[in-house]
């Protein structure tokens, strides 16, 4: 039986650098650089914090 | 026996004279009133009201004396009363059954409450409910919390263990924050970009 192709898509999380555990769920193709984004993390802040995520190796579904 | 003595006995409340009676205390089972009482249960103690109201009389009296702490030595005057103490279980060391106490914790406290309003309560047997008996088993047993003692500690949940470092690690990136984001900015929004998270928990 052929091997199932591999998605274009990834689904990635980007991991809070404020070191809380908060995470958002996205998805990037998987030819894409790894993603990193300016997002507002809610736990122990109130301040918006930058949100970075690393794409293939940072816990992906 | 002067009359005033027996007044006074006949002031204490039907409920301690009661008890009493049943089970009268080690001040007046002296030893030339031992050979009176042949028998060691509990029902040949209970005589007629005017024996008991004498024993009362005498229970009284020897409330009056100071020098006379009975409740100071619970387990020599459990041995010299000729009835096991009705505030303790026993055992039958013949066929190994417990037996519970006479009158349960709730009673006894009762009975200790009542007899110190009374100012009878050193004619009691002895019960953990007499006055000064708690803070006698924290001193000797200190706080029987986990944990609390010298060189104890308890050892807690991973998260418990390591809340203080990952706070403190939150902390100091937060104070960090402004500058990692002037440089991500300045790096291209992330393009070469290497500080990654390691996305594990600790």
């Amino acid at each position: 039986m052929a091997k199932k192709p591999k998605s274009r898509t990834l689904m990635v999380r980007l991991i809070s650098m404020a070191m809380t555990g908060y995470f958002r769920t996205v998805m990037r193709p998987r030819a894409h650089r790894p993603l990193s984004m300016l997002k507002y993390d809610p736990i122990g802040t109130h301040t918006p914090n930058s949100l970075r995520g690393r794409s293939p190796n940072s816990g992906h579904d | 026996m002067s009359s005033k003595q027996i007044a006074l006995a006949n002031s204490l409340p039907p409920r301690l004279i009661r008890f009493f009676e049943k089970f009268p205390p080690a001040a007046f089972l002296q030893p030339p009133s031992l050979p009176a009482i042949p028998a060691t249960s509990p029902e040949s103690i209970v005589a007629s009201s005017p024996t008991a109201t004498s024993t009362i009389a005498n229970a009284t009296i020897a409330s009056t004396v100071p020098t006379d702490p009975p409740s100071s030595t619970p387990p020599a005057i459990a041995d010299a009363l000729p009835y096991p103490n009705p505030f303790l279980p026993r055992k039958n060391f013949v066929t190994g059954r417990w037996y519970g106490p006479v009158y349960g914790l709730r009673k006894q406290a009762d009975l200790v409450k009542l007899a110190q309003k009374h100012d009878v309560v050193d004619l009691l047997p002895y019960t953990i409910k007499k006055p000064g008996e708690k803070e006698k088993r924290r001193v000797e047993r200190g706080l029987a919390v986990k944990g609390t003692g010298v060189g104890q500690k308890v050892k807690g949940k991973k998260w418990e263990r390591t809340l203080k470092g990952r706070l403190e690690e939150r902390r100091k990136a937060m104070l960090n924050m402004p500058a990692l984001i002037q440089e991500w900015k300045q790096k291209g929004h992330g393009r070469g970009w290497k500080k990654w998270p390691s996305g594990k928990a600790r």
